[in-house]
């Protein structure tokens, strides 16, 4: 840890700029603190840390470094911090943790745990390894090149992802997920009026379960698929590039079949929403689609790091098809 | 978050009257009578509207009204008459619209005093509605002449009410409206030629 | 073009200039013809603010805001301290089982959570506050709640449905009981009783989203009457019951921490 053994305090009374870098020990965490503004992470080799601010007038920046954590927070020296933009720099090694009500965070680079935690702000996050964590309630979320046990969560935006090997746990209220390029142990993807849309291997004892209540589902499979896959809807209705023989109904709107060999555990559930079982040619014509949305590619491997951004604040919530009047013809 | 500095100020000038009785809709409306509160609504929407328009946007003024006459209902409980309801809802208001202000001050882009700013800004007043050009003039002011404009002339704060509010000193409220003013006085209308 | 007076002409309009100070621009402004008329247009701009008309919104708000304030509750109450009703029970195996785990939170609330793998899902994330945080032991409870026969669903061919009916069956049983009720009640109190902590976009954005649950939870209730014994509908209600719960609880727990 740096030679400091009390707090580091930057009080600054009008606008200003911190650069200042701490030495930091192998294992140690960084947490940061950000009322309002944007905190922008990226990775040297360094056994450092560099933090610089720019922020205005009644904030001041401290830095406070233990034993096994160093913090940075913005403070407000009467009632709450105004706006400071982080720019930081740690060793790729580095756990991390980021919170902050208005705040949007983007890591880049990381080889460590991070979590994030933002009510109304967009997190991106390309890389990290280990613990990933990202929570939002407004904002979106946007993870490439990731591996470990990923916890995403967001209300109101949409998460997007690319390249994520591990276990992966997605939930949105109100937000699409775009999981492309995904290679996971296990999948947990649920929504309430989002859509899900999937791109990923199988893994022979791998489960995934994706459920909506009226989003639709598109699950991609590779040209000759091996799985059990299991679908349920209400009132929505099911559509399989493939040719599907029913092995399993239970009369209430459940179907099981089974692809090839079986294998990876594949459920499907949307209760209104339309569920989709697509060949590998429906991925292109998604990128296109994103790409068009945004003006941007969607996320890639580590070094392009940008994730599509829908610009909407206050997304007008998906209005749920109303169930049809339920038949009997399973 | 409560903009705390807003619960500092004790005298609001303005039209409206300083007398401490309640109103009886506000009275009705605190002990949960809706039908009180939309008449209270009516009352003071315009007011609560036009300030919001000029002190954020045109786009979301509707939606942050609905916000203050939303929290205004949830406060009504602790409202005791200390002053006129309209008053009271301003403060709201004002709080709200600040709070706002602060979220959204990590876009750089709307904290834009740069000088070529003003440059953009039309110097001729168009033909039409000279009140409706006013209006749109005061919306492209710089954010921070903007909030103090509105606030001084348009509101009737003080500067040194307006210091405690937007946190900045007296002297930087005095030389924003006298800076605000000097870009609107180009679109007061065809009598008044551009010198420029 | 301005000379040194030009920046004082607002102060001086506004009657702000200290007296020495005011006498010399008095004294300026009949030598200087261009600030004779910049103060004459910064009056005009003054008084024009002075008149301007205050205009409403060009729909009525009325009806939006009616609506948000019916599901905004003043009330304050006190909940009478939360007890299990004693015919609410499940084995803790049972409860591993059917991949249901019922939690204390502080002995009062209830928060359920739904699994349907092997592994229980996490519980209440860590979130901002220690509203999240589980105290209290796990209640360990039996059930009396058995599925009758009936119920089971009858498979066409022989393969395992991906849920646990018994399990969803009683469970959503369970939560028609006052016990999820009473913690959707309690999590909306808290919540009223902090929203003006939070700010205003984030409330309207959680209404909006409560709203969207609310309506998911109503279809699958409705689905579910119509055809009570679907393991899927059981379940999906389950979920769109633990989705509100979890909103609920995390938005308290924001508002709390912000406050």
């Amino acid at each position: 840890m740096s030679m400091l053994a009390a707090a580091v305090v930057a009080a600054v009374t009008a606008a200003g700029h911190l650069d200042t870098t701490l030495t930091v020990k192998t294992g140690a965490r960084l947490e940061v603190s950000n009322f309002s503004g944007g905190v922008s992470v990226s990775t040297w080799d360094k056994n450092a840390v560099r933090v610089a601010a720019d922020f205005g007038g009644r904030t001041r920046v401290t830095l406070d470094p233990s034993p096994t954590t160093l913090r940075v927070n913005s403070e407000g020296q009467r009632g709450t911090a105004g706006v400071v933009d982080y720019q930081i720099t740690m060793p790729s090694w580095m756990g991390i943790e980021v919170s902050g009500p208005f705040t949007d965070v983007d890591v880049v680079g990381s080889r460590g745990d991070v979590k994030v935690e933002t009510v109304k702000g967009d997190v991106s996050v390309n890389g990290g390894n280990g613990v990933l964590e990202l929570n939002t309630v407004q904002g979106d979320i946007a993870l490439a090149g990731s591996k470990g046990r990923i916890k995403l969560n967001t209300i109101n935006g949409d998460i997007t992802l690319a390249h994520i090997m591990g276990q992966l746990t997605t939930e949105s209220v109100n937000g699409d997920q775009v999981m492309d390029d995904v290679q996971l142990d296990a999948l947990e993807s649920s929504s309430v009026s989002g859509d899900l849309w999937f791109n990923g291997a199988l893994k022979s004892d791998g489960r995934y379960h994706l459920q909506s209540h009226n989003g639709d589902i598109d699950v991609v499979a590779p040209d000759k698929p091996n799985a059990v896959i299991s679908v349920s809807t209400f009132s929505g209705e099911f559509n399989s590039d493939f040719d599907v023989t029913f092995t399993g109904t239970n009369g209430h709107r459940e179907m099981q079949f089974t692809l090839g060999e079986g294998g990876p555990r594949l459920e499907l559930e949307s209760f209104s929403g339309n569920i989709r079982l697509l060949k590998s040619g429906a991925v292109e014509a998604l990128r296109t689609r994103l790409r068009g949305q945004s003006g941007q590619p969607a996320p890639k491997a580590p070094e392009t790091p940008k994730p599509p951004k829908s610009s909407k604040s206050s997304k007008p919530p998906k209005a749920p098809t109303p169930p049809k009047p339920p038949n009997n013809e399973d | 978050m409560e903009h705390s500095a807003l619960i500092a100020l004790t005298t609001i000038p303005g039209p409206e009257s300083q007398k401490a009785a309640m109103s009886a809709d506000a009275s009705l409306a605190a002990r949960g009578d809706v039908r009180a509160f939309e008449r209270l609504y009516r009352e003071h929407v315009a007011r609560i509207h036009s300030l919001m328009r000029r002190m954020i946007s045109a786009d979301e003024a509707a939606e942050v009204t609905q916000d203050v006459f939303v929290r205004a209902w949830e406060k009504l409980g602790s409202f005791r008459g200390e002053a006129a309801f309209g008053t009271w809802l301003h403060r709201i208001a004002i709080n709200v619209a600040l709070t706002r202000r602060a979220q959204l001050g990590r876009r750089r882009d709307r904290m834009d005093d740069d000088p070529e700013t003003l440059e953009k800004l039309e110097t001729k007043p168009r033909h039409g509605d000279l009140s409706m050009d006013f209006e749109r003039a005061i919306e492209r002011l710089p954010d921070g002449a903007r909030q103090v404009f509105v606030l001084h002339d348009i509101e009737g704060y003080t500067h040194e009410e307006i210091g405690s509010l937007l946190e900045v000193a007296t002297g930087t409220s005095k030389a924003q409206l006298h800076r605000a003013r000097m870009i609107l006085r180009r679109h007061l209308g065809r009598e008044w030629e551009s010198h420029e | 073009m301005s000379d040194l007076w030009s920046d004082r002409l607002s102060e001086y309009l506004d009657g702000e200039l200290a007296t020495a100070e005011h006498a010399e621009l008095e004294r300026h402004l009949l030598t200087c013809a261009e600030c004779a008329r910049d103060l004459d247009a910064l009056r005009q701009v003054a008084l024009r603010a002075r008149a301007l008309p205050n205009a409403g919104p060009a729909a009525d708000l009325w009806p939006a805001i009616q609506r948000r304030i019916a599901r905004s509750p003043r009330r304050v109450f006190a909940l009478p301290r939360f007890e299990l009703p004693s015919h609410f029970h499940f084995t803790l195996p049972q409860a591993v089982a059917a991949g249901v785990a019922l939690m204390l939170i502080s002995g009062v609330s209830v928060y359920l959570v739904l699994h349907q793998m092997s592994a229980p899902l996490a519980p209440a994330r860590g979130g901002v506050s220690g509203i999240s945080r589980v105290t209290g032991p796990t209640a360990t409870l039996t059930p009396n709640v058995t599925p009758a026969p009936a119920t089971q669903p009858r498979l066409r061919e022989g393969t395992a449905p991906a849920t646990s009916s018994a399990a969803a069956v009683a469970m959503t049983g369970a939560l028609d009981d006052p016990t999820y009720d009473q913690a959707i009640a309690e999590l909306e109190n808290t919540l009223a009783a902090h929203r003006a902590e939070l700010d205003t976009s984030t409330v309207r954005i959680v209404e909006q989203n409560l709203a969207i649950i609310d309506r998911a939870i109503d279809q699958a209730r409705r689905a579910l009457a119509a055809d009570p014994a679907s393991p899927y509908l059981h379940q999906h209600l389950a979920l769109q019951m633990k989705a509100k719960l979890e909103l609920l609880r995390r938005t308290t727990a924001l508002a709390a921490a912000q406050g």
